[in-house]
This record gives structure tokens, sequence and C-alpha cells, in this order.
């Protein structure tokens, strides 16, 4: 028995110096899905499959018939695969000319959002402040009053456009409810494609925090339009 | 022994790594290993599936290698009689090069051998290659299967085949003894009894639930493997050796699995945030403009009295 041992080990080819005992569970994370190699030009698809770019390509051009993912059979769209970009140079994959006659494009580039909007926690104190301010103005007499007013409305208005903005962000599955979302084309764009590239469904318990926001934002919605009415 | 083969070759580099990984993290289910001269064949064991008839059985088989390998599907062929597959005869299953749309380039021969398992207490279903025998029979094929290897090719296939077989009898359980019935007992012991002497002494049922013990680490080592390659239908795959689960249903709740991921948090409170805080800046605005309609009607009051 022990000869056979001996027999088998000896078997096996040598590996490469780099792939020892060590770092073969750490690599295996970072490791393709069909080549089982280090993965060169790593690409990601929306299920979180790692992949060679090379070795996705062929897969989904010359043998899958439905365009499925190599582990689990999700559809894959090459416009939503999201590429790694470490800190290794680009280099030439020489496994792209095993192909004759066929060379493989460029990895598909990441989508990446909108740069991030500047913090607005500054802006809200001044809003604040300047609601004090005018708290603060109520013995003068009736011209400023009249300046008091026009302040308030400035702010109500000012108050409402960030609010239907963010709204939007929420509740986009049924922006059809509001037209005031065609007054934001751009922003409607954003956020439609933003949810989409992310991917993240809402939880049951976000579903009805936002379902308590609507309600609360369409409460708010009807004390300014009663109070328009009313002065 | 590098030198050998093509390393530039992207079929060749994927057989030397699942090489690799079988031979640091062996299995006591199975047990495979490619001829020296083409690595694109492998000579395979595998062990029956517990409870059930085949348990304690070593049956043994080639699969054959594409050249396109891991795009296409490896064929697979039993040398040993098992009462499940025919000998001698490429088989067909959804892993097989008989249904290559169903072939998932993230498979190897690893989870091919599991799925092999998972598969033989299975209902055949009239497919190619598939075979229906009788319990009873099925488990006599087992305790045979054990006595000897099969012969099988050329001298050198024959010597990794007995090589085999001998890692795999000292790693398999023999074949449980069967209580339903005089008639079925009595096969089963007097074959054995005509191999081993000492079967029934004490020693030898201790050592037996040794090795019990050692196959159960072995499974669990498995599954933690299979998980930490991220493979889910391997992981289903091992988990529900039973003669009730059918590959498809496998695949289903792998994919059942995939489709649910966890969504992210994190994104989402600054919208919530902003959100609030809007509507926050709203509320006050309207106490304002109340505020402001209340002064007012007292000053209408005031100008009344002053009037009268």
């Amino acid at each position: 028995m022990a000869s056979g041992f001996g027999e088998s080990t000896g078997r096996s080819p040598p590996s490469p110096s780099y792939f020892n005992n060590n770092n073969n569970s750490d690599a295996a994370n970072f490791e393709c899905n069909i080549c089982f190699e280090l993965a060169q030009d790593p690409i990601i698809t929306l299920c979180g499959h790692l992949f060679c770019w090379p070795c996705l390509y062929k897969w989904l051009h010359f043998h899958s018939q439905s365009r499925e993912c190599p582990v689990c059979k999700a559809l894959v769209e090459e416009e939503k695969l999201v590429p790694l970009y470490g800190r290794g140079k680009s280099s030439t994959d020489p496994r792209s000319k095993s192909i004759p006659g066929v060379n493989i494009p460029h990895r598909p580039a990441g989508q990446r959002p909108e740069t991030a909007p500047p913090p607005e926690t500054n802006h809200f104190h001044q809003h604040g402040f300047g609601f004090m301010g005018g708290l603060g103005g109520f013995v003068p007499p009736p011209m400023a009053t009249t300046r008091f007013g026009n302040f308030a409305l400035s702010a109500a208005f000012g108050g409402f456009i960030p609010s239907l903005f963010n709204f939007q962000m929420h509740g986009f599955h049924d922006a059809a409810m509001y037209g005031g979302g065609a007054g934001f084309p751009h922003g409607f764009a954003n956020t439609f494609h933003g949810v989409h590239a992310h991917g993240f469904p809402l939880r049951t318990h976000q579903g009805q925090q936002d379902y308590y926001l609507k309600k609360l934002l369409l409460f708010v919605v009807f004390c300014v339009v009663l109070a328009f009415i009313w002065q | 022994m590098a030198d050998k083969y093509n390393l530039k070759n992207p079929a060749v580099k994927r057989i030397l790594q699942e090489l690799k990984e079988m031979n640091s993290n062996p299995s006591d289910d199975f047990m495979s290993l490619p001829l020296e001269e083409n690595i694109f064949e492998w000579q395979f064991a595998i062990r029956g599936p517990r409870d059930t008839e085949f348990e304690g059985g070593i049956y043994h088989g080639r699969i054959q290698l594409p050249s396109e390998y891991p795009f296409k599907p490896p064929s697979f062929m039993l040398l040993t009689p098992n009462g499940r597959f025919e000998t001698q005869t490429k088989i067909c299953l959804s892993i097989s090069n008989h249904h290559p749309e169903h072939w998932q380039p993230s498979w190897s021969v690893r989870t091919a051998l599991v799925a092999l398992i998972a598969f033989m207490p299975t209902n055949p279903n009239g497919a190619l290659g598939s075979l229906d025998y009788k319990k009873e029979e099925r488990r006599t094929l087992a305790v045979k299967s054990r006595e000897a290897p099969p012969k099988f090719g050329t001298p050198e296939r024959q010597k990794l085949i007995d090589e085999i077989h001998e890692y795999m009898v000292s790693k398999a359980p023999p074949v449980p003894q069967p209580s339903a019935s005089e008639a079925s007992e009595e096969n089963p012991r007097n074959e054995e009894a005509e191999t081993h002497a000492n079967s029934l002494n004490p020693e030898s049922l201790t050592a037996g639930e040794v090795i019990l013990d050692q196959e159960v680490d072995g499974i669990v080592e498995e599954q933690e493997e299979v998980l930490a390659n991220a493979n889910p239908a391997g992981v289903e795959a091992s988990r529900e050796v039973q003669p009730s689960v059918s590959r498809y249903e496998v695949l289903q709740k792998s994919d059942t699995r995939v489709q649910n991921p966890k969504p992210e948090t994190r994104v989402q409170k600054p919208d919530d945030r902003l959100f609030t805080l809007a509507a926050i800046g709203l509320t006050i605005a309207i106490v304002v403009l109340l505020l402001k309609k209340f002064i007012k009607s007292t000053q209408h009051g005031a100008l009344f009295s002053d009037g009268s």
C-alpha cells in the first residue's frame, strides 16, 4: 500500500512554485470559474461569478446556446458585466490568439455612476438658521411682516423641489402616478439607471418604510395646498 | 513531467489545475487519475452511495475529456458491472457529451464524479446506457465489485486501475448485511466468508466503525471544499445523495438560491436621510405659513374693534 501511495504522489505533475499550499485557498477566491487560473482581465456577471474575459467571451460567443452563466445558468447580458480594475497593468492575453482568425474584443467598460453630490449638511443648517431668524421677527411692524411672508413662501417652494427629486428615487416604480416627474428628465434617467445598475431589490421593510414616507409626503402636500387656499 | 504537456493549451492547463486540486484534497468517495501518456483520459472509481443497495460497492470507469475542454462535456464509461449503468458503453447523463447543451464550463471531473454517485440510486427512465436491475442483484454486484478490479485496456491502464482499486478498498467500508430475508443473507455471507475469514471478528467490526467515522469526516470536508469553490451545483449534489433526488432538481435548487441575493442596505441610507430632511423642512415651512395666517386673523379682529 505504501508503494502505491508513493506512485500516486510521484505521478502528479510538479506545480508552479508560486502556487504553494498556503496561498492556494486565498488565490481560489480570485480564480476564473472556467480555467481555474488566476483571472486575467477579470469580469463579474450580475449573479456575482468571476471569470477571465477571454474565457467568458469564448463561452458566450462560440459554445453557449442560450448565453447563460457558466456556473448558475443565469442569463448573461454583456452590457451588464462589471470589470474589475486591480493594480496590475492590462496585458495582452496570449490565449486570445488560440482561435485562428478570431480576435477577442476588449473587455466591456465599467458603467460608472455619476459623481456623488456634495454633502448638503451645511446648506440645511443655513436653512434652519434662516427659519430661526424669521421666527424672531414676529414683533416688527407690517413692512417687516411682509418681508417675512415672502421669505416663508420662497422657503416652501425650495423645500418642495428636493422632496420631489428624492421621492422619485424611492418610488420610481410608481413614477407614472406623478406627472411632476416629467419636469426632471435628467434626474429621472439617472435614478432609473442607478437602480438597475446596482440591482438591489427593495426589502419588505424598506417597502413599508417607503409607504409611510409617501403617506407623510402626501399629507404635507395637502397641508401646503390648504394653506395657499386659505390665504 | 510538465515538459511533456503543452502548457499553452488552455484545456491542458485546466486539466493540470484540476489534477493538482484533487491531489491536494483527496476524497473518500472517489478517486481519479489520468494516464501518463494521455492527460485527456482519466480512470476513476466511485464508492456506492450509502443507505442504498450500492453501498460498499467500488465501481470503476473511464472519462474521456474533449480537446475543447472545459467548453465541451466529457464522456463517461463504466467498467464494473453495477446494475444501474451498462459497462463498456458511454452513458447518457446531463453531464456527459450526449447533452452538450446542458454542460457548464465550471463543472469539473470532481463535480462529475459526485454527480455520478448521486445518479446511482435514481430511476433510469430508459436513458441510453442505463440498466434497471433489482435491489438484490445490485447488492450482489456491489459485493462482487470489491473482490477484484475490472480488466480493461493496456497494461498501463490496468496498473492505474489496480492502484485506484487498492486505494478505494482501504477507504470504503464493506457491503452492509441485509436483514430482510435469510435467502439474501446467505449468499453475501458465503461470498464474504470465502474472501475474508475474519469478517465476523469483533476487531473487524471495530475497524469498520473507525472507517465509518473517517467517512463522515471526509464528507464534511468535501462539502466545505465545494463551498469554498463557490460551486452551487456541487454543493447540492454532495448534500443530497438520496434516492429521490434527480440532477435537474439539484440544478433548480442551485438556480433558486443564486437568484436571491441579499439587497444592499448602505446605498439606500443616504437617500432615506435626504428624504427625511426634506420632509422635515417642508413641515416647518407649513407651520410657519399657518402661524402667519393666524397673525393676520388676529389683526383683522383688532381692526373690527377699532371701528366700533
